[in-house]
Formats: C-alpha cells, structure tokens, sequence
C-alpha cells in the first residue's frame, strides 16, 4: 500500500512539472483576446502561481493614465476609477474575435462625484422628452441598466381613472419640467381662481403642493398642514410673497 | 454537452463549472464504498453502500460531463474526461459481473434460507461470496488501476486549475 502511494505521489510530481513545463496543453481554457497575442502560452505573464491573475500584472503592461489615449474621442474614465478591478469587466482566453470587456460596467467602480455626473461620460439624448430635463437621471434611471427607466410619478401627482397617464393632457409640447392642470376641461384657470379664493387661499398656483392626487380630502389635509408649519399662510399670502419674506430672514 | 451549451445561452457558464464541483463531491463521496469495504468504519450495510457508490458515481459523472460540455482546449481536463468514462464503464461492467456472479450463487441462497437465515443476512452474505467469484477477482484488478489513474488525472486537474485560478 506504501509502496502504491509513494509511486502515486511520484507520478503526481512528475505530472505537475509537466503541467507547468507546459501549461498551454495542459490547463489553457482557450485563446487569448486580440491584442494579447504576444503573450500567448506565457501564463505566468498575468497570471501569478495560486492567485491567479492579478490587477498589478494588468496595469504593468497597461499603465491606466495611457487607457483610451489613442482614441479622443472617446470617455477616459478608467483613470476615474476608485477601484482597480479589471476582471469587473475585461476577461481573457474567449478568442481573437470576442469584445474586450465582457461584463457590463459596474458605475459603482467610479470614484465619489464622477457616479452622479452622467454627462461627462453619457450624451444626453436628443429626443424631445429629455430636451426638458435637466441633471437628474437618478430620478428615472438605475446605473446597472438603461432600460428600464422608471418615474415615480406618484411622488409627484398620483394617477387616476379621471387623471390618467396621458403625458400630453398637463405636459404640453412635451415639457417635463413643468406641467398644467388648465389643459383639461374640468379646471379652467378662472373655476380654480374662484374655488381657491372662496377659501381664503390664494397661492394656488402649484397645484401639486396639495393636490398630489385627485382626493379633495387629502389636499385639504396636505393644506391644513402648511397653515400650521407656515403662519403666513393663514394671512392668505401668496407663494411669491412667502419666498421672499423666507429669503429676508 | 447540449446542457453546457443551454447554459452559456442562458448567461450561466459559471453553473457549468460549479457542477464539476458538485459533481466531483459526489464521485469522492461515492467513495465511501470502498472505505467501508476495506472496513475503515463498520457503520452501516455494506450493499448499502455499493447502491450509494453506484448511484453517487452515476449521478457525479453525469454533472462532471455538463461541467467539460463545450469545451474544447487543453488537452489534461480531457484525458482526465476519458480517463473517468473509462472508469464508469468499467463500474458498469462490474456491476454486470456481480450480477452474474450472484445467478451463478444464487442456488446457495436458497439453502442459506432453507437453513433458517434471515432474508438480510442472506443478501449480505451473497454479496461477499459474489467478490469471491472469479469473474469479480478479474474485474476488481482491472477496475482499480483504472480508478487510480483517473484519481491521479484528477488531482492533476485540480492542482493546475488552482495554481491558475483566482481565488
């Protein structure tokens, strides 16, 4: 039984010399990228023995402030990363033809300030819903995906059967920064003045304040609430009027 | 191999891989038989643990085989592919001779039983006249160097795969 282990042993040894003498046969799980070429069969050129293959080795042959250098009219943001993790994106031994990164960028990869600032890297869209909307892509996109985009229009109005999501009946010529409720022919700017005035409130002009959705109730709760968190409100003050005494404080 | 192709379509590779894990764990476990045969524990019935061994095996080399799939590079993981083939039909042979050991002692089973030993006893036993069979005595010198060599594949295997590997 010694004797059969020892002879395993032996030839265990002898089989990992090979394997190292060779480790294209032995062990290489395909062809490297383009551009990799020349160090084909040369393993241990990125690969370190039991980690594997390493940042350090990466950025030995690809120094990050020379990354994208060749081509200016594309985003360098490799020198934007906080986190040297090259594997995040790029693999290897996928064949000549195979794209260079592999994996979906991770923005969480980016430094502090360059995640939010979307623009430096991304143009903005040309279509005329975005022409309206300024800096926020957080509000509707996720870092991970493009697609799908969501608005939580309810944090802003809340839809309904008689306030459907038609964008076009308070979003005219698709304006998404500002918005009206005069468009339908329930609220006339002079019905709205009227109702408005016989309460006594007379900043009535950002609908949404209190109306976020069509529940009278719950805009007159929302209202009840700003006469007790601003005393102004109960002298009937108008918005403008608010802001500017709040800026002379 | 079709079930290693469904996986990279689906964006799961890393599940081919995982199974050559999992189904080497099982072919290892599956191991247990020959411990218990060489009675390096009495635990439980030794039938019972060839029915382990053969389905263990079977089920492990089934996933090592969705774990090589599409891969068509180096040459170690293969020889060590054909190296475990060889060694499943090798158990399926055995298996076959055991069968045909226990017809050819089956007429001594019906005297065990006649002589008023339990129906257990009596399998147990056959199992052990069935290795004394000469049919077995080949197999089992045959089926071993190949288990080794495919053990040493192997481990040659692994070993390279973890010096490569990024842990």
């Amino acid at each position: 039984m010694r004797t059969r282990l020892i002879v395993l042993a032996l030839l265990f040894i002898i089989g990992m010399f090979a394997v190292l003498q060779a480790p294209g046969i032995a062990i290489n799980p395909g062809p490297l990228i383009k551009g990799h070429e020349k160090v084909e069969g040369d393993c241990f050129r990125c690969h370190t023995p039991l980690l594997g293959p390493s940042e350090t080795k990466c950025i030995d042959c690809h120094k990050i402030g020379t990354i994208g250098a060749k081509k200016p009219d594309r985003t360098r943001f490799h020198q934007r990363l906080a986190q040297k993790n090259c594997a995040g994106c790029h693999t290897d031994h996928i064949g000549k033809t195979a794209a260079k990164a592999t994996h979906d960028f991770n923005h969480g990869l980016l430094g502090a300030g360059w995640q939010s600032n979307c623009h430096d890297c991304h143009a903005k869209p040309k279509d005329s819903m975005h022409k309206s909307i300024k800096d926020k892509c957080q509000t509707c996109h996720q870092s991970e995906k493009w697609r799908p985009a969501t608005f939580a229009h309810e944090r802003y109005f809340e839809f309904d059967r008689d306030h459907p999501a038609d964008c076009a009946s308070c979003h005219i010529n698709e304006r998404y920064d500002r918005y009206t409720c005069y468009a339908c022919h329930e609220h006339s700017e002079a019905n709205v003045r009227e109702e408005h005035l016989e309460e006594g409130i007379r900043d009535f002009e950002d609908c949404t304040e209190c109306h976020r959705s069509g529940d009278e109730d719950e805009a007159e709760r929302i209202w009840h609430n700003k006469q007790r968190s601003y005393p102004g409100l109960r002298r009937g003050k108008s918005h403008d009027e608010r802001r500017h005494g709040r800026e002379e404080d | 191999m079709a079930m290693d192709g469904l996986l990279h379509l689906l964006g799961h590779p890393d599940w081919g891989r995982e199974m050559g894990y999992w189904g080497s764990a099982l072919i290892l476990l599956s191991l247990l038989h020959s411990a218990r045969k060489r009675k390096a524990f009495a635990f439980g019935r030794t039938l019972w643990f060839l029915r382990l061994h053969e389905f263990l095996a079977w089920l492990g080399a089934a996933m090592v085989l969705v774990h090589c799939g599409i891969h068509f590079n180096a040459l170690l993981p293969w020889l060590t592919l054909v190296a475990m083939l060889i060694t499943v039909a090798s158990g399926l042979t055995g298996k076959f001779l055991l069968k045909k050991s226990k017809a050819v002692i089956s007429q001594r089973r019906k005297s065990m039983l006649a002589s008023g030993m339990s129906k257990q006893a009596s399998e147990e036993q056959l199992y052990w006249d069935s290795l004394l069979v000469g049919m077995m005595q080949k197999w089992r010198r045959v089926h071993v160097p190949i288990t080794t060599a495919f053990a040493l594949l192997f481990l040659l295997h692994v070993s390279s795969v973890m010096i490569f590997w990024r842990w």
